[in-house]
């Protein structure tokens, strides 16, 4: 009997293995039903959303449609100021696996004529947030943070088990040069969990996740895996007893998968801080405050400036909205900028530390993969303060001509479609 | 000297002669300082944000200068929340709740700017702070010391020596418990010894005392659990298994379990369907930007007899400031709903929790441990209510001068500045320490953890008795 079967037979033996590997099989299902709720939840808000918007213009057109002409004969309209255009961020490519930042950031972005970079979401913290506090299973917190727990209680033995039994020397007789041995026996129990991971992304695949990705993330998964395996068997033929190796390995745990990183990002947080939040606020209200007396003024010069828009209506509300909000725009730009320097600055940071533990860089690398990082995010951002200024730009004309949009004008209104990046 | 001290002292004795145990002991005690020394300046700096940035912001309104009374209730002003009376202990929801919340006409907006969204996600189990330190890392300190104090007494054979000798098992229990829990008590010691000390008002030593007591329960539930596996196990090696593995089931897994059970259960709102929701409910009402409303054109027909004139130009106020205010008094309506109907997610989430708390402490453990350090919902919720009081008294002045002033004029009569200062300085009083039925409940649950453990301990006692008879 060859020492693979051996190990296999003895493996299939262990009722506290085997029950071990069932609830870590009954987690990875819960994991990924978390992932699959939450795709499906993000993606009805995103359907729902866009459905509200089409079904309002669907109403305006109605309106416009049964309408009588205005006083001075011209058919009715839609007032431009008040046409709002929803940009939303479909669902993540990976969310299956690794939630990241969904929840914290939102995906919903209202956009006007008058929209700033700051002003794009409002009132977006409505969740509860003891669950956001309790934290969500999904499946990269069961690959990252309990898988190497299995890989643990399957391998922490693999050499002082033996050497506990006093067989070592037999089995090496028996079986050949201990690197061998070792090789041999933690292919069989390394298995088990290698086999979950595949069932996994197996069933990842089945329920949405494209194949390029789940090959991209299981190569991660397996890496991840057999490092630990590797560490697994290093400590187990270095410790006096099973009981020792599991210590250690356990210890080794901790610190890896949960006190380095979260010192780490304590660290980042204490040495890198992003500026402050309210000092932004009062930032934004200065500015406001500076330009309020000075709307009719900041009007005169931008009609100066453009002087095309100038020849139609009177100077009202909208058109100074305008202006002031694309002054204020553009006198907040350095402050947004030193914000987001910050937090550049601060990932940067997290970029390095995040070597300190490969549970971190792990996870880092599965949420990058899923596209629910701010890298994703970003680009979103991105593409939506391109598309606000195109919205401005089309509706422009009709804000400075003080008059309505057309039917027709009202259906060419752009919508904005996300690019993956 | 009573049996149960001597065995006590023996146990610990044994127990810190080891050096790794030293060392992680002592390791325990260092991250729970620097934990403690960070959650401290992090919640000096938050309060003199607090301050310096809600000054900073009064100092914006008064210097608003000659404007429209509806614009500067637009314009509004911004409340700072303060951090929780113990956030340096526990920051409980703090990362997790807005921190900053605009007050303005039309609108109760909710707080923004919540820390944890300009945090990376470095690490699979965030926030490292002294309360996860005893919560989490502690009972794992005393799985690591104590899961061999009555298996490695039968592993060693010694076991039945022990009982032979006429010693008691419950009593020889009891001992080896004390010895752990005299290792978690010099972990609690430290905890809040900085905290009863640090306790810079009645409201904060009253809260510490709290925390102190709830902390004590857990950890001797921690450490009565640990004793009792450590009886029931056949060898050490099993029992570190078994309690390693309850260690991530009830503190890693159960509570990110319950989590989600509790969002299935009840999915909190989300954003856009929330504000669609008010806009709608909204639609019902009065819409003071809307002259064809035809609310708005009852108002007026009420108005006008009201004030015995035919015309609205021969009123002797501003209509405007008549309608803006209906208009906030209907927003009043829907906010009231709208949040009624949020909080009743929460609650159902609660009662979702707190069933799930019989299957882990930690639940009902960080529901207390937030209360008492004043950094759950209810406190977010107190701050947010005082704001709104606030609000509605603001939109209601700018309404009445309006009203009282605007006459011809509307809504291009500009105010004088005194009018900005008339209005009260936004002062925010964090509640005193209410022990509320909901806290009180999770502290039963605790309890009842306390009594199960000690049950358990008695039973293990009972099984020594008779595995010493066989």
């Amino acid at each position: 009997m060859s020492l693979i079967t051996l190990e296999t037979r003895l493996l299939t033996r262990s009722r506290g293995l085997i029950a071990l590997w069932i609830g870590f099989a009954l987690l990875l299902a819960y994991a990924l039903a978390t992932g699959l709720a939450t795709q499906a939840r993000w993606q009805q808000a995103v359907d729902a959303q866009r459905a509200a918007t089409e079904e309002t213009y669907a109403t305006e057109l109605a309106r416009i449609a049964s309408a009588a002409p205005d006083a001075s004969g011209l058919p009715a309209g839609a007032p431009p100021a008040r046409q709002r255009m929803d940009a939303t961020l479909p669902p993540a490519p990976g969310l299956l696996i690794a939630l990241g930042d969904t929840g914290a950031r939102p995906v919903i972005a209202s956009v006007r004529y008058a929209t700033r970079a700051d002003t794009l979401f409002k009132n977006v913290e409505v969740g509860n947030g003891v669950t956001r506090a309790l934290g969500a299973l999904d499946f990269t917190f069961w690959l990252v943070v309990l898988m190497p727990l299995l890989v643990i209680a399957f391998t922490h033995d693999v050499v002082a088990g033996e050497r506990d039994a006093q067989r070592l020397h037999l089995v090496q007789a028996q079986a050949g040069a201990l690197r061998g041995v070792v090789l041999r026996r933690l292919i069989v129990r390394l298995a088990p969990g290698l086999v979950l991971v595949v069932l996994g992304f197996a069933s990842a695949i089945v329920l949405g996740l494209p194949a390029s990705l789940a090959a991209c993330a299981a190569l991660i998964a397996a890496l991840y895996l057999l490092g630990w395996g590797a560490v697994c068997a290093w400590v187990s033929h270095r410790a006096a007893t099973a009981q020792a190796a599991a210590a250690w390995l356990l210890v080794g745990w901790l610190l890896v998968v949960i006190v380095i990183p979260a010192a780490t990002a304590l660290a980042v947080q204490t040495l890198a801080p992003v500026p402050s939040r309210s000092e932004q606020v009062l930032a934004v209200r200065q500015v406001q405050l500076a330009l309020q007396p000075r709307a009719t003024e900041l009007l005169g010069q931008y009609l100066t400036d453009h002087p095309e828009l100038a020849k139609g209506g009177s100077a009202g509300f909208a058109q100074k909205n305008f202006v002031m909000q694309r002054e204020t725009e553009a006198r907040l730009a350095p402050v947004f900028a030193q914000f987001e320097q910050a937090q550049l600055k601060q990932e940067r940071a997290a970029a390095m530390l995040q070597w300190l533990s490969p549970a971190a860089l792990t996870q880092r690398a599965l949420v990058r993969l899923a596209g629910t990082d701010s890298i994703r995010y970003r680009a979103y951002l991105t593409q939506v303060n391109a598309f606000s200024e195109g919205w401005r730009t089309t509706l422009r004309e009709p804000v400075f001509a003080g008059r309505n949009l057309t039917a027709d004008e009202l259906k060419a209104l752009p919508r904005f479609r996300f690019v993956e990046p | 000297m009573s049996t149960i001290t001597l065995i006590a002292r023996k146990e610990l004795r044994e127990s810190l002669r080891d050096g790794r145990a030293r060392a992680a002991l002592i390791a325990l005690l260092l991250l729970l300082g620097v934990t403690l020394a960070i959650g401290l300046q992090q919640t000096a700096a938050r309060q003199a944000e607090v301050t310096t940035s809600s000054a900073a912001d009064r100092a914006i309104w008064d210097g608003q200068g000659l404007v429209n009374p509806h614009s500067a209730a637009h314009f509004g002003q911004y409340a700072f929340k303060p951090a929780g009376a113990l956030a340096a202990f526990d920051p409980g929801l703090e990362p997790y709740l807005g921190t900053s919340l605009w007050i303005e006409a039309h609108d109760q907006n909710f707080a923004t700017h919540r820390p944890a969204d300009d945090r990376f996600g470095l690490a699979p189990i965030d926030g490292l702070n002294a309360a996860f330190v005893l919560q989490v890392l502690a009972p794992l300190l005393l799985i690591f010391l104590g899961h061999g104090l009555v298996a490695g007494e039968r592993e060693r054979q010694t076991l039945r020596q022990v009982l032979a000798s006429g010693v008691s098992p419950q009593k020889w229990l009891i001992g080896k418990w004390l010895a752990l829990a005299a290792i978690a008590g010099l972990i609690w010691l430290a905890a809040f010894a900085v905290l009863l000390i640090g306790a810079h008002s009645v409201d904060a030593l009253q809260r510490a005392l709290w925390l102190a007591g709830t902390y004590a329960l857990y950890l001797a539930i921690v450490c009565a659990l640990v004793i009792v596996v450590s009886t029931h196990a056949a060898q050490t090696r099993s029992a570190l298994l078994l309690l390693l593995c309850g260690w991530a089931l009830l503190l890693l897994v159960a509570p990110r379990v319950a989590s989600q059970a509790a969002e299935w259960a009840a999915p909190s709102p989300e954003p856009a369907a929330y504000q669609r929701a008010i806009s709608k409910a909204k639609g019902s009402y009065i819409n003071a930007h809307d002259p064809n409303d035809a609310r708005a054109v009852k108002l007026l027909a009420e108005t006008l007899v009201k004030y015995g004139v035919s015309k609205k130009e021969d009123l002797p106020v501003s209509f405007e400031g008549i309608v803006l205010d209906a208009d906030e008094e209907a927003g009043h309506v829907v906010f009231a709903e709208m949040d009624a109907k949020r909080q009743r997610i929460e609650a159902t989430q609660r009662e979702v929790l707190r069933t799930l708390s019989l299957v882990t402490p930690l639940l009902p453990l960080q529901a207390a441990s937030t209360a008492f350090a004043g950094t759950d919902n209810e406190q977010h919720r107190h701050f947010s209510q005082a704001t709104e009081t606030y609000r509605r008294d603001l939109q209601k002045r700018m309404n009445d001068a309006m009203r009282d002033f605007g006459k011809g004029q509307d809504f291009d009569y500009l105010a004088q500045p005194a009018l900005w200062k008339s209005v009260p300085i936004y002062t925010y009083n964090p509640p005193k320490l209410q022990v509320t039925r909901s806290t009180w409940v999770d502290m039963l649950i605790l309890t009842a953890w306390a009594f199960a453990a000690a049950v358990l301990l008695r039973r293990s006692a009972k099984h020594l008795q008779q595995e010493a008879r066989a």
